[in-house]
């Protein structure tokens, strides 16, 4: 990757706070609330199925409105604040990448709109067996999964918010996201949900039950 | 005797014979021969007119007379530049208002005749009365728009057809180099949004085929502009410009319509990194971009001093319109009626009319922001829902 330098945690006041954040959707049941802070590491965001996780981490990136609670990123508000959500790369699952583009437009107008035009992937996506110009619709649901995570990788954020990462992707691919996040551990915050066993030693877990969740850093 | 017999039956005919005879009402006789026209093709004029959100009662055990009811004000929202006709009045009234009945009259056969040579008729009876009133000033803007918007209408399947949905397989791989060369660019947020959509615009080209209708308005207003027509002049001029700007509504929806088919649910909120004001102003950008030829061409032959504002009116109009409804397709017939009150304003001093479109504008701005924000949230959620657990 190429582009900003790296993010000195000192200076951005690396810390990601969520203090009793829930959702609710329509005649659904109260997702959360949860209350943890994060710094700089691997964090594990735990649940069963249909706990509510994928929604916890969309209204921790601020592409949802929480019903309650408070969510700080290095100090910023991302809910409320649009200019505060450069800090936090997300990568949903499944991913809301715009299949009318090829995964390198996709890349650039993501790095532009972030502010970081310069920004390119292209060692990344060769280390993942990605191709740049494959269209986005034609793209196999690993490709999608390699493209949704470089995706959140644009701008080089402080704090990484990553939906089953290891989903859907080839061994190769499962090796070098694991090596890629076991390099971010000391300067990034990453929160990832993962099911069945995880390839790597998360520093704490957070665990979210269907309607109440609870915290227990280890 | 037969003097004496003549003068008898003359003192007493006559009264009677004057008591008789009824002063003709041109514009009442007009009148009732649309009615009677509308009357014998209501069927047909149901299937045309009808706005799809009404278009269930085509199914309903409705007789001929009911379903003049249902179709006879729609039908006459079509026919509003006749109604704008007779409405202000003109020096030689008996010609216009034939001319524009005959003009009313053949757009409806216009409108029920599928094809083939009817339809050549109709439109022949529509041109050589718009031939007469265009010679006057006013009414020639009006019924040429009438005109256009259902005789030329026709033409938009074969239109739609010639551009089709997507570009053919070659012209994509010519046009290819292009776009790469355009995201290699890098640029601003802004220019990030705008190149999406322009590239939205050449997947789904069908837009095009809506711009037949400023076309022709302007293509019209040239024609008369250069020839000095009749005693069309400078007020004449300006609201035939206004019509002009008016008319390229319909190509901004349709360009909003095809960057809403290619784009998604999440055309209005591409990234969570982009402010919702960012994207509108660039939502606003793209729409008028195809009627900036046609403002300027108004600018050109017109000082009409509301034109700005009311060209950014439009625009706006447009927004509102397929931020409110992203999935139904363009209606001429509404959309031209939402934009053509603001052409009332024309009567109004220039101070008060100014005001007014200003006025018009702030309001147009707050209700496309709270359209967004409702549509925003109904995608978000939407969106939360498919990749969550709960429905």
């Amino acid at each position: 990757m190429t582009g900003k330098p790296t993010i000195d945690a000192r200076e951005q006041n690396l810390q990601l706070v969520v203090e009793n954040v829930a959702f609710q959707y329509t005649a659904g049941p109260l997702i959360g609330s949860l209350t943890f802070q994060l710094g700089p590491g691997l964090h594990r965001l735990d649940g069963i199925n249909g706990a509510g996780k994928s929604t916890i981490l969309r209204c921790l990136s601020g592409d949802l409105q929480p019903i309650r609670g408070h969510v700080t990123a290095c100090g910023r508000d991302p809910v409320n604040d649009v200019s505060a959500r450069v800090l936090i790369g997300h990568a949903p699952y499944p991913d809301d990448l715009p299949t009318f583009l090829n995964i390198e437009q996709a890349l650039a107008d993501l790095a532009a709109f972030r502010r970081c035009p310069e920004w390119r992937g292209n060692a990344l996506a060769e280390r993942l067996s990605l191709p740049l110009d494959l269209p986005l619709a034609h793209a196999s649901a690993g490709q999608r999964r390699k493209a949704g995570l470089l995706a959140s990788l644009v701008g080089d954020p402080p704090i990484l918010l990553l939906d089953e990462p290891w989903a859907a992707i080839d061994h190769a691919a499962i090796d070098v996201v694991t090596s890629l996040l076991e390099s971010l551990r000391a300067t990034r915050i990453v929160l990832f949900t993962c099911h069945g066993e995880c390839p790597l030693e998360p520093d704490t877990t957070h665990r979210l039950e269907a309607s109440a969740a609870s915290s227990d850093g280890q | 005797m037969l003097v004496v017999t003549y003068g008898l039956a003359s003192r007493l005919i006559d009264p009677l014979l004057r008591s008789l005879l009824v002063e003709v009402d041109l514009r009442a006789v007009s009148f009732v021969v649309l009615s009677v026209t509308f009357l014998a093709f209501a069927g047909r004029l149901r299937a045309i007119l009808l706005p799809s959100n009404l278009s269930s009662l085509a199914r309903q055990p409705v007789g001929n007379l009911e379903l003049v009811f249902l179709t006879y004000p729609w039908a006459t929202l079509l026919a509003w530049p006749w109604l704008l006709v007779v409405g202000f009045g003109q020096p030689a009234l008996t010609v216009f208002v034939l001319a524009s009945t005959v003009a009313t009259i053949g757009v409806i056969g216009l409108c029920a005749t599928r094809r083939g040579w009817r339809r050549l008729v109709w439109s022949s009876a529509l041109g050589a009365s718009l031939f007469v009133i265009d010679r006057h000033e006013m009414s020639a803007y009006p019924l040429a728009l009438l005109a256009v918007t259902i005789g030329v209408g026709a033409l938009e399947t074969d239109l739609h057809a010639a551009f089709g949905e997507a570009p053919a397989r070659s012209s994509r791989q010519r046009s290819e180099r292009f776009f790469s060369a355009l995201w290699r660019t890098g640029g601003s947020p802004l220019a990030a949004l705008l190149r999406r959509d322009l590239l939205a615009l050449w997947r789904r080209p069908g837009w095009v085929s809506r711009a037949w209708l400023p076309i022709v308005c302007a293509l019209f207003l040239l024609l008369v502009s250069a020839h000095g027509n009749g005693n069309c002049h400078a007020a004449c001029l300006d609201r035939g410009v206004l019509f002009l700007v008016a008319s390229s509504a319909i190509v901004c929806v349709a360009v909003l319509s095809s960057i809403r088919h290619v784009q998604g649910p999440r055309w209005l909120t591409p990234d969570r990194t982009v402010p919702p004001g960012r994207r509108l102003l660039s939502l606003g950008l793209i729409a008028a971009a195809p009627c900036l030829p046609f403002i300027a061409l108004a600018a050109s032959l017109s000082a009409e001093p509301s034109l700005l504002p009311f060209s950014i009116s439009v625009v706006l109009i447009s927004l509102y319109r397929q931020l409110a409804d992203p999935d139904r397709d363009v209606e001429i017939g509404m959309l031209l009626c939402s934009v053509v009150p603001l052409l009332f304003m024309t009567l109004l001093p220039v101070i008060e009319r100014l005001l007014l479109t200003t006025g018009v504008l702030l309001v147009l701005l707050y209700l496309v922001n709270r359209q967004a924000r409702r549509q925003r949230h109904a995608s978000g959620t939407t969106g939360a829902c498919a990749s969550a657990a709960w429905p």
